[in-house]
């Protein structure tokens, strides 16, 4: 039995909420508003949605966040799930977290970006503070804190282990994990923080997913504890778990296909380069190896100021701040151009 | 309109529904909001929170196919996080808001959200009204006396011997 004290904004689910309906009903006896309030709030609504406001888009508010949401149609399609232990914010529960490694903090809560998928055990919580997907991968920032009697004592990234499966039939897509490269001194007593980084190559986004959260405690194994799922990863060794979130990979940044002489292709997204085949070599030890370009064709060098990791082998290159794929015409990677 | 409707609109066509939920709700939002947020917040960034809420709902209910049992208390959960999130953000002076004597009482006995809502009931009208004013909203008790027309000094004895009604009832629950 966990007695830590628990908010009632928690305890109360949206499932259950029904049940309190004549109280809420109540309490909204002497509710009152404004016409003009509620035509900003519902002109504010709409927009955000991406709908087709007929009147009310054209009436006179100038309001101080009103161009935040252009294009919002990609933050509308973005999983926020009212499932138990899941519910998004527009505001991060570890910003500074997320800015370690994506350094627009504010954009991405602004575009609806927030994640705050959150799962937890009795010592342990677990939070997905924000997951892009491009289609290619999805990539996040993962926050893991000891709570509890525990809050603030130490906590390594080998402490704990998570496994990613389809939410609807538990098949497994791949297991996630950080490693001690992630630690660099700065993280917050009892927590870590890291990148979550998903291949999606054969993977079916339209379907929800679930990450299976464990402890790496106390066998030492990556499968040493937890209930078992009852599925097995491709090394045939069974899925256990001790908490678990529902996702979504769904796209929600945008992305364009860039192409360099001989016609290989390149993706450029709002946080990483991607290539389904091995296409440069390490750009961290190759001077100059990136370079974005702008429509004027002015080459800026990312190499030791913009990223945050490369994989060679299937090749990505992510960044630590968004990119606006609008302003970009090209990249130059190890001195070959790939252009819109 | 009821809810029952809201949700019809909303399933056949999500953006007339949403419409109809603002225009329904945006008051009981606001009301939400304020309450929470009045003392940290200027008026222009509970609109923005207000709004913020309604687009939750509405993410929410496109992902499940608006498979809800009401609007109203799917909203009002939505709008109560939100607004705890949004305060946290806003709050200089107290970045934390303090676990209150009702949530101290559901620690001790490890209540459940069933058990909670159950024994919030049996306290009966208007008791059940103030609980959930006070300390689910977060709503002073000069506000709730003034709104329900008795003194505050009434209300505080009501709140009062409702908390040990409530403690009661849970830890009998409990055994």
């Amino acid at each position: 039995m966990n007695n830590d004290p628990v908010r009632l904004s928690e305890l109360i689910s949206t499932s259950g909420a029904h049940r309190l309906n004549d109280e809420f009903a109540e309490f909204s006896a002497n509710a009152e508003i404004t016409d003009e309030e509620q035509q900003r709030i519902l002109s504010s609504v709409m927009r955000k949605a991406g709908a087709e406001m007929k009147e009310t888009m054209t009436t006179k508010k100038t309001r101080r966040h009103s161009r935040r949401f252009v294009g919002f149609m990609i933050a509308a399609a973005i999983a926020v799930t009212g499932a138990a232990g899941v519910y998004a914010y527009n505001q991060f529960f570890h910003k500074e977290n997320v800015e370690h490694y994506i350094k627009n903090g504010e954009q991405l809560e602004e575009r609806g970006l927030a994640a705050n998928i959150q799962a937890q055990t009795d010592d342990l919580r677990f939070t997905v503070d924000t997951l892009l997907s491009d289609g290619h991968q999805a990539y996040g920032v993962l926050t893991v804190e000891h709570i509890g009697d525990k809050a603030g004592q130490a906590l390594s990234l080998r402490d704990y282990a998570v496994t990613i499966v389809y939410a609807d039939t538990g098949e497994f897509i791949t297991n996630n994990w950080g490693g001690d490269a992630y630690i660099d001194g700065t993280e917050k007593a009892g927590q870590t923080r890291q990148i979550i980084c998903i291949d999606l190559t054969g993977v079916d986004t339209q379907r929800d997913v679930k990450f299976l959260f464990r402890r790496d405690e106390p066998t030492g194994s990556f499968y040493g504890s937890g209930k078992l799922t009852g599925q097995k990863d491709n090394n045939d060794i069974p899925i256990r778990y001790e908490c678990e979130a529902t996702a979504s990979l769904r796209k929600n940044v945008e992305n364009i296909d860039l192409y360099d002489s001989e016609g290989r292709k390149v993706t450029l997204s709002e946080f990483e380069i991607y290539s389904s085949e091995v296409m440069w070599e390490d750009t961290s030890s190759t001077k100059n190896a990136l370079k974005l370009i702008d429509k004027d064709g002015n080459k800026t060098d990312c190499t030791f100021t913009d990223i945050t990791g490369y994989m060679e082998t299937y090749s990505y290159i992510t960044f630590n701040k968004l990119v606006n794929t609008d302003d970009i015409s090209g990249v130059e990677i190890n001195g070959i151009e790939y252009l819109k | 309109m009821n809810d029952n409707d809201l949700l019809d609109m909303l399933r056949r066509d999500p953006q007339k529904g949403l419409e109809a939920v603002v225009q329904q709700y945006s008051a009981y939002v606001l009301k939400i909001a304020y309450v929470r947020l009045g003392e940290v917040c200027t008026r222009e960034d509970i609109e923005e929170a207000v709004s913020d809420i309604f687009l939750m709902f509405y993410n929410a209910g496109m992902k499940n196919s608006f498979d809800m049992r009401s609007v109203r208390g799917y909203l009002s959960v939505i709008a109560q996080r939100h607004c705890i999130s949004v305060f946290h953000k806003f709050s200089k002076a107290d970045k934390t808001l303090d676990y209150n004597e009702l949530e101290n009482i559901i620690a001790d006995n490890g209540t459940d959200e069933d058990s909670l809502i159950d024994a919030v009931k049996q306290l009966g009208e208007p008791d059940s009204f103030i609980f959930i004013r006070k300390y689910y909203f977060g709503q002073k008790n000069k506000d709730i006396a003034k709104e329900l027309g008795m003194s505050e000094s009434t209300l505080n004895s009501r709140v009062s011997r409702g908390l040990d009604k409530l403690r009661k009832i849970l830890k009998e629950e409990k055994i």
